[in-house]
């Protein structure tokens, strides 16, 4: 039974819990109030001098200017967006599922086995921030990537410029990335399944192949279920593979209603936000995304949760 | 059980091979490139391997002409009379090192971080573990939504707040420049509330059972909490400690848009500068042996916490 003496208790949580809503609440309130004024560029050198007085508030201003000026750059930045969650977090899950199930056998030394997890859980274990950047210089157009593709008689490609192929550099590096720790996360689930299981297939005459496909996979999806849902969010707010890789390059146009709308080919919702607050230092706008980026992650959880209580029944 | 052909046992090995030969492309690539004597070199070669890069990084570029440094010293000679000569008291050969400035900043910034970040998160998860108050389920709630947010939402308040209160300025404050300071502030801000999360997990496994003795033999809340909850949860606080380090050691997101100057550049910012200034080939060499030379510890520790790290995240990601 937990104890009920609130003066100790208060004393004991209050450090924690005041800096928690200082640090951590409090700006997450303030960027949604900043996100309905008018705190852009021209106001930021004033707003530094003379204080709050300078902020004023416009309502849904920002929102209508996002809808109208960046409606279209939105809608293809969240396509790309989805694609790209979508992509990669089928290749971690199927190819961590496949890592894990050829790591789980019975004929393998522990020795051996210690080995090839070892060296499979490096680039998770790497600092990110480290291989992204590695990944980079690997990728320039006359860096060893391409060096090697014109040793074996391939043309070099444009990997930092061309948006097709910029967009397929940057899944090559989230997907090398992200799949070790789906591994882990499915040899955890692959000895939770039953023996049992497995010994009632083989006397039924299931083939090896049929285990797998009709016991192992089914199983350890769904004891994987959390995970994956943390990896989808995760994934869908990938920052650092997108900017450290070419800042959301390279620039793309197309043209809606004779409208000309320019937008970096890999930006996600989250580098395209950031740029208006680093590059634009339109803080303001980059608030009201960052809460539109907010809703969206909301709405798609919100649908997973209904997606995965439908197929538990 | 029936035995496992051989067929399939290489066909799994090969397998295998090919997705470590996959990931160990790029990190033999950035170890062998930091041993290369020129920049132009795209692809590795084995002669003439040197240390010459991890030499610059760490102790300095040298100098073309040494430079020296002159003292005018007093002589008093034997017979009383007194004279000045210019004596060279130090001869430097080196520029300072760049990458071990911005070194000790990040340890700097990081260790605070993570003194800070245990004391107080360790209380709040005490108070958690052990009491029930009105308000506790607000932490869980307000934990649950935070998750949701990308970190960027609060970075641009954080900013705007740290403009307005100076805390922007390379003016020290405590011996540290205030700009630092404020990615303290701000690291301990992002890490406080998975920090409090999972320590109350660990915490939570400590039999009650114990407090109750203790309780009986006179000993105080604090008493309890300092002499047999600490303790015990050292494990938990080790591996909430190496998170936090970690969230901060190589942070650079918030670093880039605090820090404008080169001189107070963050491990992180320095690298990435070396990397996006110039073009291809510029600093290449000097890039991977930085890359290396933070890699490694951090990526040796990881690999022997790696298996608290991941229970302490997946508690802290399937509860609730």
């Amino acid at each position: 039974m937990a104890k009920k003496d609130y003066k100790t208790a208060y004393f004991f949580v209050s450090p924690g819990m005041l800096l928690i809503f200082f640090l951590s609440f409090l700006p997450l309130v303030f960027s949604l109030v900043i996100a309905f004024t008018n705190l852009e560029k021209q106001v930021i050198g004033d707003f530094v001098r003379e204080g709050f007085k300078v902020i004023r508030f416009v309502g849904f201003d920002n929102f209508r200017w996002i809808i109208k000026n960046d409606g279209v750059i939105l809608f293809k930045t969240l396509q790309w967006n989805i694609v790209w969650t979508f992509i990669n977090v089928f290749f971690h899950v199927s190819l961590g599922i496949t890592l894990a199930i050829m790591l789980n056998n019975k004929w393998m030394s522990t020795v051996e086995k210690t080995i090839w997890r070892f060296i499979l859980i490096l680039p998770w274990a790497i600092p990110a921030f480290v291989t992204i950047l590695v990944w980079r210089a690997m990728f320039y157009e006359n860096g060893f990537i391409n060096a090697i593709l014109t040793y074996i008689g391939i043309h070099p490609i444009p990997w930092m410029t061309s948006p097709f192929w910029a967009r397929i550099a940057v899944l090559i590096i989230n997907i090398w990335l992200g799949v070790p720790f789906m591994m882990i996360i499915a040899l955890g689930a692959l000895q939770s399944i039953p023996a049992e299981l497995y010994e009632a297939a083989s006397v039924d005459g299931a083939t090896p192949w049929q285990k797998i496909r009709y016991i192992t996979v089914p199983l350890v999806l769904r004891v994987m279920m959390p995970s994956i849902l943390l990896g989808i969010i995760w994934t869908f707010n990938k920052f650092d593979v997108i900017w450290l890789f070419n800042k959301g390059g390279p620039v793309v146009s197309v043209t809606v209603g004779g409208k000309v709308y320019s937008y970096g080919a890999t930006n996600l919702l989250i580098t395209y936000m950031y740029n208006y607050f680093y590059n634009q230092h339109a803080w303001n706008i980059a608030a009201a995304l960052g809460y539109v980026v907010f809703f969206v992650l909301l709405a798609l959880s919100l649908i997973n949760m209904k997606l995965q209580k439908w197929a538990e029944e | 059980m029936e035995k496992t052909s051989f067929m399939k046992r290489l066909i799994t090995r090969l397998v295998l091979l090919l997705f470590v030969l996959a990931i160990l492309l790029p990190v033999s690539w950035v170890v062998l490139m930091s041993f290369q004597p020129t920049n132009d070199v795209v692809v590795p070669s084995l002669k003439n391997l040197t240390l010459k890069n991890y030499d610059e990084i760490i102790f300095g570029k040298p100098l073309k002409r040494p430079r020296e440094i002159k003292k005018t010293v007093t002589i008093t000679l034997s017979d009383g009379t007194v004279t000045t000569t210019r004596k060279v008291v130090k001869v430097i050969t080196r520029k300072p090192s760049t990458f071990m400035r911005a070194f000790w900043t990040s340890v700097k910034i990081a260790t605070l971080t993570v003194i800070i970040t245990l004391f107080v998160a360790s209380m709040t998860a005490y108070g958690f573990s052990r009491y029930t108050f009105p308000g506790k389920f607000l932490f869980y709630f307000y934990y649950m939504v935070s998750q949701m947010f990308p970190a960027m939402v609060g970075m641009i308040a954080l900013y705007v707040v740290f403009v307005k209160l100076g805390l922007t300025s390379a003016k020290p404050f405590l011996g540290m420049p205030k700009v630092h300071w404020a990615l303290v502030i701000a690291y301990t801000g992002f890490n406080l509330p998975f920090a409090v999360w999972n320590l109350r997990a660990f915490m939570d496994a400590i039999p009650r059972e114990l407090d109750e003795a203790a309780m009986v033999d006179g000993a105080s809340p604090w008493t309890i909490y300092w002499k047999i909850i600490v303790p015990l949860s050292l494990p938990g606080l080790a591996v909430t400690g190496l998170f936090a380090f970690m969230g901060a050691w190589l942070e650079y997101v918030m670093a880039l848009i605090l820090i404008s100057s080169n001189t107070l550049a963050t491990l992180p910012l320095w690298m990435y500068n070396l990397l996006y200034v110039g073009s291809y080939g510029l600093n290449i060499t000097k890039f991977a042996a930085a890359s290396v030379l933070v890699a490694v510890p951090v990526t040796v520790v990881f690999l022997a916490f790696q298996k608290y790290l991941l229970s302490g995240l997946l508690k802290g990601s399937v509860k609730g």
